[in-house]
């Protein structure tokens, strides 16, 4: 796709509304520095991508928040840059727009888009774009800096990402362990740490040193070293229970016990957790409900006695007489059916009765359960600390033991004495006044004297009781580590005191050698990482290796080769490759710029060439890598390419830009440089595309004319240097005629300007609108077949026939036709 | 940052990767370079992995 035209608004540089047409072939703008030539650039990429190298690039983005809308922009109007491109024969006019709202929103034919309708992801193309700080991003950086620059350049980012990911993993990841298997590897470091100190037992600590290719030696050694210290004959599966027995026997002598205070297991607090939840919920408002209801329950145990009377009383009228058997009175039928009814109505409220005593069953039922629980919960507690009050008794002699060297471990273990005391006593209390409350409920369930205060009671001190709970498990939470270690702190001084400590290690070792064994494993797989890391980035090396030595070094060679010239020092830029090391293995993100001096090979091209040259080639490299990647921009936009080259390098630049369009790139070519515009122009005018020149910036923006490329006068005079030059060959000549077309083509929009005050684009006209300018414009019928005659080699495209030859005498004819067109012009 | 993008390219390089390492942790974890958070998913099946010795009862 090719640019037709661009309008900023209120963009950066540009407040008033302004439409720049772009040529189909080449756009050349002057300007002079700050006279808004980068916000046309700018322009056209935050329309493309939403934003701009520049300020994706920043160090310090918050330093371009707000810079895309310029500041005297009133509030009311939108900021937007649009473009009409030309896609094959169709137009699009693409939208952005700056709202407050959205940062960025995109429009397509005036219909609001997410996307742009661009086949591929634009983020993977190179940017149809060479500004001034490509040089910098490229070459004049880190070697990562450069590495991730050439992997976007190459469209190698998400391998460059992938390679990035992996070693992320692979560095340092002890980090990322989770945490049971980070407290694993510790468990086991500290049996590593005490085997290493045990002068005695240095052929274990050898072998162990070798790692996990050695784990049956070492653990030969180990057996071998724990018989040494066991009664000779005992066997192998004897030697642990051994050697724990003689261990035993000898610190047994200087103290017994251990200092213990285990943590609770998972499933322990999923328990706790559980009876929490119980407890918290047992006391609800229908319960208290429940519970008051059975208050009734005592009346109607009367009533039940009645019922049961008044069926007995039923009963015995059955077959006798309609007596009374107790007193004789004649029972009438009427007495008959109230007594009948007075029982129907007893038997109701009977049934009542049975279902109340069913209710008081089920609280009652609950309440025991609750006691029951509790229990159970409070000895889990109070069973969790026992071990470590019992040390309490022997304070003393665990001072004198480990006193002065360990008094931090020492004070650590009378803390948590003190304060798990401190914490169990009040667990206690809290457990009596729940004890306490069940009962009065309880009995006043047996006793019929149910009171809902009660039950609120009870409620209150579970509460009550769930709360010191979780107080006491903190506490526990917080001694568990520091009694650990004053435990292990206490064995290693056992163990030195009673003369145990091979034996001790030899026991851990015997133990653990399971753990050990994975511990190994594991060190195993985290050393193995670095082999991982290896492997990515010799992979990533090796396709980012095959990608810049390859087409992508040729190619930019073939560009710098028109930048450089015949008088340079022969110090220049050789290819690109990846550094290796000495081994030969490549580095993956170590770009190498080769340079030579003379033709033998410097150490890099960053180090090496002139600042104009490293210039030179990071314009080639862009330039390079727009035309070997696939892209649907048909475009290129060079903002001053030229900044740091000199003078000869500039003429060599201009036949880098008039290759461009000959390949089929349609440029915007800016500058601010005045000498070299007047090269461009020169060197581009067979382009016949369009030159403006920003003349002067005030508040309102850039004031921007179009000139003429060149003045009808110069082309004419080149086309009689050529036609009088005798050693002019057929590519010269070609150019003539070329010049001549053009001549006729300003001419005609000159005389229609004139006549009919219409400015047509001259770089539009062909045969056919020539020829009707002219007609309209009075030309006559005879000067007009001659204008169009030199056309007649070409078709509307400027493209020669195929039997084309260059012809010295046709381009002399028409040469004379064109002034006949201008002294046609002359009269006006 | 972590790479997101083409998901088949990506799994293509992750692809050609794993063939040419051995060892089948490595491979394990090249194969959970997915998702928005492939770092996080790697690391995530390195901690299993080494779980799994841990809690490895057989030996």
């Amino acid at each position: 796709m090719k640019i037709e035209n661009i309008t900023l608004r209120g963009f950066q540089g540009f407040n008033d509304k302004l439409t720049i047409q772009i040529h189909p072939r080449m756009t050349l703008i002057y300007a002079a520095n700050s006279f808004g030539k980068t916000s046309i650039c700018e322009g056209i990429e935050w329309l493309l991508y939403g934003t701009t190298s520049r300020v994706e690039q920043a160090e310090y983005m918050s330093e371009y928040k707000g810079s895309y809308r310029n500041v005297h922009t009133p509030d009311n109007e939108p900021t937007f840059v649009e473009a009409v491109f030309k896609d094959g024969g169709s137009l699009f006019t693409f939208r952005g727009e700056l709202t407050e709202q959205d940062p960025f929103k995109r429009f397509v034919d005036g219909i609001e888009n997410d996307n742009w309708p661009i086949v591929g992801d634009l983020s993977k193309m190179p940017k149809p774009f060479v500004l001034q700080h490509a040089l910098k991003y490229l070459l004049l950086v880190t070697p990562n800096e450069r590495f991730q620059g050439f992997a976007r350049l190459l469209g190698f980012d998400e391998l460059e990402a992938v390679l990035g990911n992996i070693i992320s993993l692979c560095t340092k990841p002890e980090a990322r362990i989770p945490p049971p298997v980070r407290n694993f590897r510790m468990a086991v470091d500290v049996i590593e740490k005490r085997l290493m100190t045990q002068p005695s037992l240095t052929a274990v600590q050898k072998a162990y040193k070798r790692g996990s290719p050695h784990l049956d030696k070492t653990y030969d050694l180990i057996l071998q070293e724990s018989r040494l210290r066991v009664l000779p004959g005992t066997p192998d599966a004897g030697l642990l229970p051994r050697l724990l027995k003689i261990r035993e026997e000898a610190v047994g002598k200087v103290f017994q016990g251990r200092i213990i205070l285990e943590r609770y297991s998972d499933e322990e607090r999923r328990r706790i957790g559980q009876n929490e939840t119980h407890l918290l919920g047992l006391v609800t408002e229908e319960l208290i409900k429940e519970y008051t209801g059975l208050i009734g329950l005592s009346t109607l145990q009367h009533i039940l006695e009645q019922m049961r009377l008044f069926e007995l009383g039923l009963k015995l009228l059955e077959g006798t007489k309609p007596a009374c058997p107790l007193c004789g009175q004649v029972i009438t039928p009427t007495l008959l059916d109230h007594l009948h009814q007075q029982h129907d109505s007893l038997q109701n409220q009977g049934a009542r009765t049975t279902a109340l005593e069913e209710q008081r069953k089920r609280i009652a039922g609950l309440l025991n359960d609750l006691g029951s629980s509790l229990k159970s919960v409070q000895e889990l507690h109070l069973s969790r600390i026992s071990p470590l009050i019992r040390i309490k008794q022997s304070l003393d002699q665990l001072k004198a033991i480990l006193l002065p060297k360990h008094e931090v471990h020492f004070t650590s273990i009378q803390q948590a004495i003190l304060r798990l005391e401190e914490k169990k006593e009040n667990i206690v209390q809290a457990y009596d006044r729940v004890a306490t409350a069940l009962n009065k409920v309880q009995i006043s369930i047996n006793a019929s004297q149910e009171d809902a205060t009660l039950l609120k009671v009870l409620g209150e001190a579970l509460s009550h009781y769930v709360s010191e709970a979780r107080l006491y498990i903190r506490e526990v939470d917080l001694h568990v580590q520091p009694i650990s270690d004053a435990d292990q702190i206490l064995r290693h001084e056992l163990d030195a005191l009673a003369g145990t400590q091979d034996i001790s290690v030899l026991i851990d070792l015997l133990e653990q050698w399971r753990d050990i064994k994975k511990k190994l494993e594991i060190e195993e797989i985290l050393e193995g990482l670095k082999d991982l890391r290896k492997a990515a980035e010799q992979y990533v090396g090796e396709k980012m290796r095959q990608a810049v030595a390859g087409n992508l070094s040729s190619e930019v060679m073939e560009w710098y080769e028109q930048i450089r010239t015949t008088g340079d020092p022969n110090v220049h830029f050789g290819g690109f490759d990846m550094e290796r090391t000495q081994s030969g293995e490549v580095k993956a993100r170590r770009i190498q710029v080769k340079a030579t001096s003379y033709g033998k090979d410097l150490i890099s091209a960053v180090s090496s060439l002139s600042e104009s040259k490293l210039n030179a080639l990071g314009l080639c490299l862009c330039i390079a890598s727009n035309l070997k990647s696939e892209t649907p921009f048909e475009f290129l936009v060079i903002d001053d390419p030229i900044q740091s080259l000199d003078t000869e390098h500039e003429a060599q630049c201009v036949e880098v830009i008039r290759k461009l369009v000959e390949k089929g790139k349609q440029v915007l070519l800016l500058t601010h440089n005045g000498r070299w515009v007047e090269q461009v122009r020169s060197g581009c005018r067979s382009f016949n595309g369009i030159y403006y020149e920003i003349t002067s910036y005030n508040q309102a923006g850039p004031h921007i004319k179009e000139v003429a490329w060149e003045g009808w006068r110069q082309r004419l005079g080149e086309i009689d240097a050529i036609l009088k030059d005798p050693a002019a060959n057929s590519v010269r000549i070609q150019q003539a005629e070329e010049e001549v077309r053009l001549v006729m083509s300003v001419l005609t929009t000159e005389i229609y300007h004139k006549i009919k005050d219409v400015r047509k684009d001259a770089a539009k006209l062909n045969s056919d609108t020539v020829r009707k300018m002219l007609i309209e414009c009075g030309v006559g019928d005879e000067l007009v077949d001659k204008v169009t005659q030199s056309f007649a080699t070409t078709d509307d495209a400027h493209h020669a026939s195929v039997d084309y030859s260059a012809h010295r005498q046709r381009i002399h004819i028409y040469y004379n036709s064109a002034w006949k067109l201008v002294a046609f012009m002359k009269s006006l | 940052m972590p790479a997101s993008g083409s998901p088949s390219r990506i799994q293509q390089y992750l692809e050609e990767l794993a063939a040419t390492v051995k060892n089948p942790v490595h491979r394990r974890l090249l194969k959970a370079h997915q998702g928005d958070n492939p770092i996080h998913e790697m690391e995530t099946e390195l901690g299993r992995i080494l779980n799994e010795v841990v809690e490895r009862s057989e030996d």
